[in-house]
């Protein structure tokens, strides 16, 4: 039996010029890599978001005990218990400009409902960022 | 069956230098991650628990300064010392009684800082070293202030 057998196809491959990485190769690179940036792995420590919404929570409290709703009063006191950030009031729809937002993308949205003088109800959004 | 000398040769040459390459790079990189990881193991287990103890402790203070303001504790003011409405009979969240803040104790630093720029020192800190402090808007007195609630570490 005089057969010939010829693996053209792996001998084209063998002869194409690069690098060749196999599998453990790329899982020690992988490995190293991962290895490399876990110990800059960014930990919100301060739980920043948690307090944000706990104080704007607190806001919401206060403001709900008086019924007047006057925005001025709003905004300033936006501004007492986040002075290093920005956001707007949205009451019942309507924008109150507290300060420019510098990081849109990093925005809080903190929503509730209050009850006014002559048991108007208004959705109220703290936008914090 | 016959395999030419040429492809033989050929197949077994090629596999020798890629299997070498591999080899030497995962080499080369699972020393580099040895490297690291004994330059870096006492560093890390510090900084972890470094992280843990800090977390546990902004956690903790951020649950107390939680309950301050939405319980009413005569027994342990810290954590509560919101005002109990009798006419309501419910304690007004946020609302503090200043009487129960008064007597607060336990924490390292708990002062008031009010809307015109006044500050009430309840229990100060200072020198205690590194603080970690709690910030809630109330309603206090017909005022509306922050109320600061701290612990040291040192």
């Amino acid at each position: 039996m005089d057969e010939k057998i010829e693996i053209k196809g792996l001998e084209l491959a063998m002869d194409e010029k690069g690098l060749y990485l196999g599998v453990e190769a790329v899982l020690s690179l992988v490995i190293l890599v991962m290895l490399l940036s876990a110990p800059y792995a960014k930990t919100d420590i301060r739980m920043d978001e948690l307090q944000i919404m706990q104080k704007a929570h607190d806001l919401l409290k206060v403001w709900g005990m008086d019924s007047s709703w006057n925005e001025k009063e709003m905004a300033e006191d936006f501004r007492f218990v986040f002075p290093n950030k920005g956001g707007r009031i949205t009451i019942g729809g309507k924008d109150v400009e507290v300060a420019e937002c510098r990081n849109q993308d990093e925005a809080h949205f903190i929503k509730g409902y209050l009850i006014g003088s002559e048991s108007r109800l208004a959705e109220i959004v703290l936008t914090v960022c | 069956m016959r395999i030419t000398g040429d492809t033989f040769m050929c197949l077994k040459h090629e596999k020798g230098i890629i299997f070498s390459f591999d080899l030497g790079f995962a080499f080369i990189a699972l020393c580099i991650m040895m490297y690291f990881i004994l330059l870096n193991a006492d560093a890390m287990i510090d900084e972890g628990n470094s992280r843990i103890r800090e977390f546990d402790s902004y956690s903790r203070n951020l649950l107390i300064a939680d309950s301050a303001v939405k319980n009413y504790d005569m027994e342990n003011p810290l954590l509560g010392s919101a005002h109990y409405n009798l006419g309501k009979r419910r304690v007004e969240e946020n609302v503090i009684e200043p009487a129960l803040l008064a007597r607060v104790e336990g924490a390292d630093i708990v002062f008031l800082e009010y809307r015109d720029n006044s500050r009430e020192t309840i229990i100060d800190g200072k020198e205690k070293g590194e603080c970690i402090v709690a910030e809630r808007f109330v309603f206090l007195g017909g005022r509306k202030a922050k109320l600061n609630i701290g612990f040291c570490s040192g």
